[in-house]
């Protein structure tokens, strides 16, 4: 069992890293010290996933750029216990690279909407990773043993002469310097025709399933020629298309079960046992609309821009705009707690609707023990609920405000006139930076959180 | 988009301005309940002012969001459904408040933009007042200010193509043109708003008709046969607009020709309807549904609309063809008047022609067909 959080307050930075394009594949240690000043981001470094794989070993980063990072939590060690298992580069890899469609002329981008790790069986580490088109699984494996001393090619690897072997040996296995290498093992391609959002490892670790606006399709991990559609939403007129799907995932137990969400804030559960094209569902959540709170823009913040199950499977957790909701799978009428995100953007919406701030897609996460949720926000403000004792705390991934070591102190945003000394205003928030990605360790309290092209890593101190 | 938030900042503060003037001007026009009501319903007619105008300036940004968006790489699905919802949605209000604009539009998207198996936003049936063009398409808005899409500005033409015709600008002074359109453009960059360039042209061509075609074909009566343009006035609800300005857009539609230098954009009217049908071939290949649709849109649109089977049923290209007025003789009053009231006016307006339909059907006939040899000579001549 995950400890439980004694305190929402005392997280504390371990580690920030920049993710810097121009990497070496093979490093395994970057400095620890914190990020060289780059007052500027390049496009092609924004995170666009983080993902912890199940023992939380490994935390799994996909940018913009089509790259994927892949950080290894260090072996505590008895001589320097302080620092408790802090994270590295492990290895960095081009998963996508930018394709063009002929037939639209348009770009498919590279960037990696969603990575998903598979259970470890054997001592290599497999991952799923997603652009808008095709889903890849890669292999990362270790090398730190290589046979030395062949016969017929040299050190080298030149072909020696025939004619200057005049000995015979037996060639050893000999330690060398770790490498990680990463190797597309399956490519799963040109299954959809709209921009795939989600992926979903089911927990039979022999299928997957990939969803884009309007199919989820399911996919065998060893097969990649064939897929099966299991959800269709595709109108027989696409003139009367008003719905698309948003996010997906299995169930964490029962493979036959999974759900999806909806632009219109509406998630269905479908049983694949009961037909082969899941289009009818088995249960239908939506929370009905609060007339009190009406605006032009009740449908577009009413899109769920996450979904995912608790690891008991009882639970599920939706993202829209503005509320993070904790629905029971037994009640489907409406959801069991309701959390506001950031309430205050609600008189905002038409600016956040002209800037396209509206759209954006923030993700949600669960701790260990389904106790706390959390969810990212604007001005890298990120947000974590207790389920329990019903507190929640406002935190910032930013440098300027975090030191090694330093405890992350809660931050507030002020709605009224009256503005307090360390709170900020709506009015001076950056909508510019915006925590969409985060992750929480499967067992215990360290946390991930993308901040545009940083990663932040947050442990929580108590000890 | 920098200019977009240049535009939306000055818009912010001409809206902040032009209230107070609406309000009055509403106070008279589509929301007389409120003078009705009396002074206590000030304060509705204020929170309703404001929710119209609120309303107006987010569907004339979906408008902007679908149609000015130059990605490289496919639009995202979700949030082009999630804007077209929030059109149809407020295109359902205004259906229901009887605000309705009628205009043609260009059923297909420009061209050269990527669409998704064949989805296509909900082409607005209608627009509450001009969309803002870039500002590099300025200079063709002195030229008239419908076009039809076939010509060169590709992008700007379903922004171009949902405005209203220039007859109903007029109708419309009350909401369009007092009041500060969110899209008008930066006032310092352009020689002058477009609206106020079709106004004035417009208007100027209208009083023009006015001097060349008798008054007494006035639109809104209550002539038997009169289905068409009494429906135009009803749905358009505009008690208080002038009957010279219904008659003129009536006479714009029908003397279009003779004043064409200014009303050039009224004449591809008929021509805009067959473009409809050639839009397929202008879309991109790729779009696989594309022959479908777009008729499949323009036919689902266009019976939504009672006011297009009244604007596009009963023209008569044939009035297109002769042009009265270019008989340099001044002589063109008292010849014209039998020739604009043809059949149709006869039919469909006042009762002054109805009063003697048998005699008044004949005579333009034969006057026209002598006439139409005269004209023949003239145009060919010239």
């Amino acid at each position: 069992l995950a400890p439980q959080i004694s305190k929402l307050n005392s997280w504390c930075i371990s580690v920030s890293v920049a993710v810097k394009k121009k990497e070496e594949s093979d490093s395994r240690k970057i400095n620890n010290s914190f990020l060289r000043d780059h007052n500027y981001a390049t496009e092609a470094d924004i995170i666009s996933t983080v993902e912890f794989n199940s023992t939380g070993e490994l935390l799994a980063t996909g940018d913009k750029g089509g790259r994927v990072v892949v950080f290894q939590r260090e072996q505590e060690s008895k001589n320097q216990p302080h620092r408790r298992g802090e994270y590295n580069v492990y290895s960095t890899f081009q998963s996508h690279e930018p394709e063009f469609d002929y037939l639209k002329s348009l770009e498919i981008e590279e960037k990696i909407n969603k990575i998903r790790w598979l259970p470890q069986q054997n001592a290599a580490y497999f991952l799923l990773s997603t652009n808008d088109k095709t889903v890849k699984l890669w292999k990362i494996s270790e090398r730190d043993k290589r046979p030395e001393g062949y016969n017929l090619k040299d050190e080298d690897g030149r072909i020696r002469d025939p004619a200057t072997i005049t000995t015979l040996r037996v060639p050893v296995v000999r330690p060398m310097d770790l490498m990680v290498e990463a190797t597309p093992r399956r490519v799963f391609s040109n299954a959809h025709t709209y921009h795939i959002n989600s992926i979903s490892v089911n927990s039979d670790y022999e299928t997957f399933m990939s969803t884009d606006d309007l199919r989820i399709n399911l996919w065998n991990l060893e097969i990649t020629n064939r897929s099966f559609n299991i959800v269709d939403i595709k109108p027989a007129n696409m003139e009367e298309l008003t719905e698309v799907i948003t996010a997906a995932e299995f169930h964490p137990h029962q493979c036959n079960t999974f759900v999806y969400s909806s632009s219109k804030g509406s998630i269905r559960l479908c049983d694949m046992r009961a037909s082969a094209l899941c289009d009818n569902h088995s249960k239908f959540f939506e929370e009905p609309e609060d007339p009190s709170n009406r605006s032009f823009f009740s449908e577009i913040i009413s899109s769920i821009s996450d979904v995912k199950f608790s690891h008991s499977g009882r639970y599920l957790m939706t993202r829209d705009y503005l509320t993070v909701k904790v629905w029971d799978l037994n009640m489907e009428s409406q959801p069991l707690e309701t959390y506001q995100v950031h309430d205050y953007l609600r008189s905002k919406l038409c600016s956040l609707y002209e800037n396209d701030c509206i759209f954006d897609k923030f993700e949600c996460v669960w701790n260990g023990s389904d106790s706390v949720i959390m969810t990212g926000s604007y001005n890298n403000f990120f947000r974590m609920f207790d389920r329990n004792t019903k507190r929640d705390v406002t935190l910032e991934a930013s440098r300027e405000n975090s030191k090694p070591r330093a405890i992350l102190k809660p931050r507030k945003v002020c709605v009224g006139g009256k503005r307090r000394k360390d709170e900020i205003s709506v009015d001076s928030l950056d909508f510019s930076k915006k925590i969409l990605h985060t992750a929480w360790h499967p067992y215990e309290n360290i946390i991930a959180v993308a901040a545009t092209n940083n990663l932040y890593i947050f442990q929580d101190k108590v000890n | 988009m920098a200019w977009l938030k240049g535009v939306w900042t000055a818009n912010i503060y001409m809206l902040g301005k032009g209230a107070k003037r609406k309000l009055d001007e509403d106070e008279e026009g589509m929301e007389g309940k409120a003078l009705a009501a009396g002074a206590g319903a000030m304060a509705d007619g204020l929170s309703k002012v404001s929710y119209t105008l609120q309303r107006q300036t987010i569907f004339n940004m979906s408008l902007m969001k679908l149609y000015n968006h130059r990605a490289l790489t496919e639009p995202s699905l979700e949030k082009r459904v999630l804007i077209n919802n929030m059109l149809r949605r407020i295109q359902d209000e205004l259906k229901q408040e009887g605000n309705l604009r009628p205009l043609f539009f260009s059923p297909s998207p420009p061209p050269d933009d990527p669409v998704d198996e064949g989805f296509r936003e909900a082409q607005p049936a209608f627009s509450v007042s001009l969309v803002a063009p870039p500002l590099s398409q300025s200079p063709a808005l002195s030229s008239p200010v419908l076009t039809s899409p076939s010509s060169g500005l590709s992008n700007t033409a379903p922004l171009e193509a949902c405005l209203t015709p220039a007859s109903l600008l007029e109708e419309d002074s009350v909401t369009l043109c007092t009041s500060p359109s969110p899209l008008v453009p930066l006032p310092p960059t352009l020689p002058r708003p477009p609206s106020s360039v079709a106004r004035d042209s417009f208007s100027f061509a209208l009083d023009e008709i006015e001097e060349l075609c008798p008054s007494p074909l006035p639109a809104n009566t209550s002539a038997p046969g009169a289905t068409s343009p009494s429906s135009l006035t009803v749905s358009l609800q505009k008690p208080l607009c002038p009957p010279s300005l219904n008659s003129g857009a009536l006479d714009s539609k029908d003397c279009s020709k003779p004043c064409s230098p200014k009303l050039e954009g009224l004449v591809p009217l008929p021509e805009e309807r067959s473009a409809v049908s050639n839009a397929p071939e202008t879309l991109p290949p790729n779009s696989l549904d594309m022959s479908t649709s777009p008729s499949a849109s323009s036919s689902a649109f266009l019976t939504d609309l009672a006011l297009d089977d009244i604007l596009f049923a009963d023209i008569d290209t044939s009035m297109y063809d002769f042009d009265p007025c270019t008989s340099s003789s001044g002589a063109a009053p008292t010849k014209l008047a039998p020739m604009v009231t043809a059949d149709e006016l006869l039919k469909t307006l006042s009762p002054y022609s109805a009063a003697a339909p048998a005699v008044g059907s004949n005579q333009p006939f034969k006057m026209d067909l002598t006439e139409l040899d005269h004209i023949m000579e003239v145009l060919v001549g010239s």
